[in-house]
């Protein structure tokens, strides 16, 4: 009886489990279908490196190329990715070794907060705030990569913090101790031993957190200019998200701009997949951890 | 670096204990945990505190290197004299640089051999490669460490077996010369070979290091220690040389443990 109620239980799971990736399989299926009739029309090359993007026939010839969009993706996520490193880096080290317990404890659910905030809130936040003072600087509307990227490092932030701050703890309560009793300050140990053995958590994160700035697609949209030109830091530029935000409404079914996008969002989804698997190749190569201390 | 090179038995040579407690109270909170402690440290001698297991024998080793200090909620009240000078008026990290101490579970640093033992004297400044190799050898020897080792300090502290990582540990709190070396249970997580390999080492060390060796295992104290401390629910009961502790321990308490009751 117990048996059957085993064998039971785990066939609910396995069932369960091969239905969330028979749904995963179906949602790159399903993209793919969709992306791929735009290649009977144009090139993949035309696709993936050409610079004009002209869906609908005003009088010129349309063109589909995306390759604007997937530069200004790239640079967008990657300066948002470099501010915030450096704040997630030193906020969590202040955090994780040098704060009261108590202290830590309220900060971290106040980031866990900011985590919750809606993105079309950041694109507000940015409006208000960013977008003025780029225009006293000088920027037409104050719409740029820089300022999308700042707004997006801000989003970033509580992820990264929050799962560099867990790493640094743990090597922490591991390792402090030990120098601590030899009469080595907490600076000198965070500089030469914490710090260096937590280069594969940050790494991680960081490249989680790209993963995750390349998809954002709200805050970004409000704040880049959505214009196609090549990404310039203070020039305004379209990423592939807002592309696919902006005309997937008014995209006809079925013509060559409705498949156009799906394939634009094949070329995100391939980037993602990339980052994933990038992340699984550098967790198999640096120690862990957790890795037992024992043999 | 002057205070690097001096030994334990060149500072204050008028006092004979290396330590002393004076009515060495701790609580945190209202829960006291050490209860007026008094008794003194011969230099150059292995003093093993006994106890059961929460009696406040952990506690009082952070007490005497100054790790306590760094816990908000402790209370110490009460006098640790380190050859003779008031640890109060001593940095913390100047206490724990003087007063070693080695944990329970190994801790070594998930770096070479070589790099363990130079992570201490290279914080405190010294760079020359050749007397970083010597004093690694020096300590690496004193721990019985060097034959097994010496051919691979470049290879990762973490690949030792635990009775390795754990005299590595002892020769690395040696490498900033202390002058007390705590230990607390270093045995407990090895096998008997390696027990024994520690104890071999711990009695070498006694003539340069004075030693305080907290232990629940009777029979460790009575192989190795010179003098024996008896502590239950933070409170000393009974202290002794090795012989006459043994021989004819006084209190009910202290029998009671020693018969495994």
């Amino acid at each position: 009886m117990r048996k059957m109620e085993n064998r039971l239980f785990i066939g609910c799971l396995l069932l369960l489990l091969s239905l969330t990736v028979f749904l995963l399989l179906f949602v790159m299926y399903f993209i793919a279908r969709e992306a791929l009739p735009t290649f009977r029309e144009l090139s993949l090359f035309s696709f993936l490196f050409g610079e004009r993007w002209m869906p609908v026939d005003l009088g010129g010839e349309k063109a589909f190329g995306i390759f604007n969009f997937i530069a200004a993706t790239a640079a967008v996520s990657f300066l948002a990715l470099i501010f915030a490193a450096l704040l997630s880096i030193g906020a969590a080290l202040c955090l994780s070794c040098f704060l009261r317990e108590e202290l830590r404890d309220f900060l971290c659910s106040v980031i866990d907060i900011l985590a919750g905030i809606p993105s079309v809130i950041y694109g507000f936040i940015g409006i208000e705030l960013v977008t003025p003072l780029f225009i006293r600087a000088g920027v037409h509307t104050g719409s740029c990569v820089l300022a999308a990227s700042l707004v997006l490092s801000v989003m970033l932030l509580p992820f990264m913090i929050a799962s560099l701050s867990e790493s640094f703890r743990k090597l922490k309560e591991r390792y402090y101790p030990g120098a601590e009793a030899m009469g080595i300050s907490l600076s000198y140990t965070v500089r030469s031993l914490i710090l260096p053995q937590a280069a594969g958590s940050i790494l991680i994160a960081l490249i989680l957190a790209l993963g995750r700035a390349m998809g954002e697609t709200m805050a970004v949209m409000m704040l880049v200019g959505n214009a196609n030109l090549f990404p310039r830091i203070l020039g305004k530029a379209e990423t592939i998200a807002s592309l696919i935000a902006l005309e997937m409404g008014s995209a006809e079914a079925g013509s060559t701009h409705y498949h156009a996008l799906f394939a634009a969002g094949f070329v995100l989804l391939l980037f993602l997949f990339l980052i994933n698997f990038t992340i699984g190749l550098i967790r198999s190569r640096l120690p862990d951890i957790e890795e037992e201390r024992y043999l | 670096m002057e205070e690097l090179e001096r030994k334990g038995e060149d500072s204050g040579e008028e006092s004979t204990a290396a330590m002393e407690l004076r009515e060495l109270s701790l609580s945190y909170g209202r829960k006291t945990v050490l209860d007026r402690i008094s008794f003194s440290v011969p230099k150059h001698k292995i003093t093993a505190i006994l106890g059961a297991s929460g009696c406040g024998k952990t506690t009082l080793l952070k007490c005497l290197n100054g790790m306590i200090r760094n816990l908000r909620e402790a209370r110490l009240s009460g006098e640790i004299l380190l050859n003779g000078e008031s640890a109060s008026a001593l940095r913390t990290e100047e206490l724990c640089r003087r007063v070693g101490l080695v944990f329970q579970t190994p801790t070594p640093f998930p770096m070479s051999i070589r790099k363990n033992m130079c992570y201490g004297l290279r914080y405190y400044g010294k760079r020359d490669r050749s007397e970083l190799m010597r004093i690694t050898e020096e300590k690496l020897r004193m721990a019985g460490l060097w034959e097994e080792v010496k051919g691979e300090l470049d290879h990762s502290a973490l690949k030792l077996s635990g009775g390795q990582q754990q005299r590595l540990c002892i020769a690395r709190a040696l490498t900033v010369e202390p002058e007390v070396l705590l230990l607390d249970e270093p045995c407990s997580s090895l096998d008997i070979v390696s027990m024994g390999q520690i104890e071999e080492m711990l009695k070498r060390c006694r003539e340069r290091y004075s030693i305080i060796l907290v232990t629940h295992n009777i029979s460790q104290a009575k192989r190795i220690a010179d003098e024996v401390v008896f502590l239950h629910q933070g409170r000393l009961l009974e202290r002794g040389e090795r012989e006459s502790f043994f021989a004819g321990a006084k209190r009910e308490e202290t029998r009671a443990f020693l018969q495994g009751i």
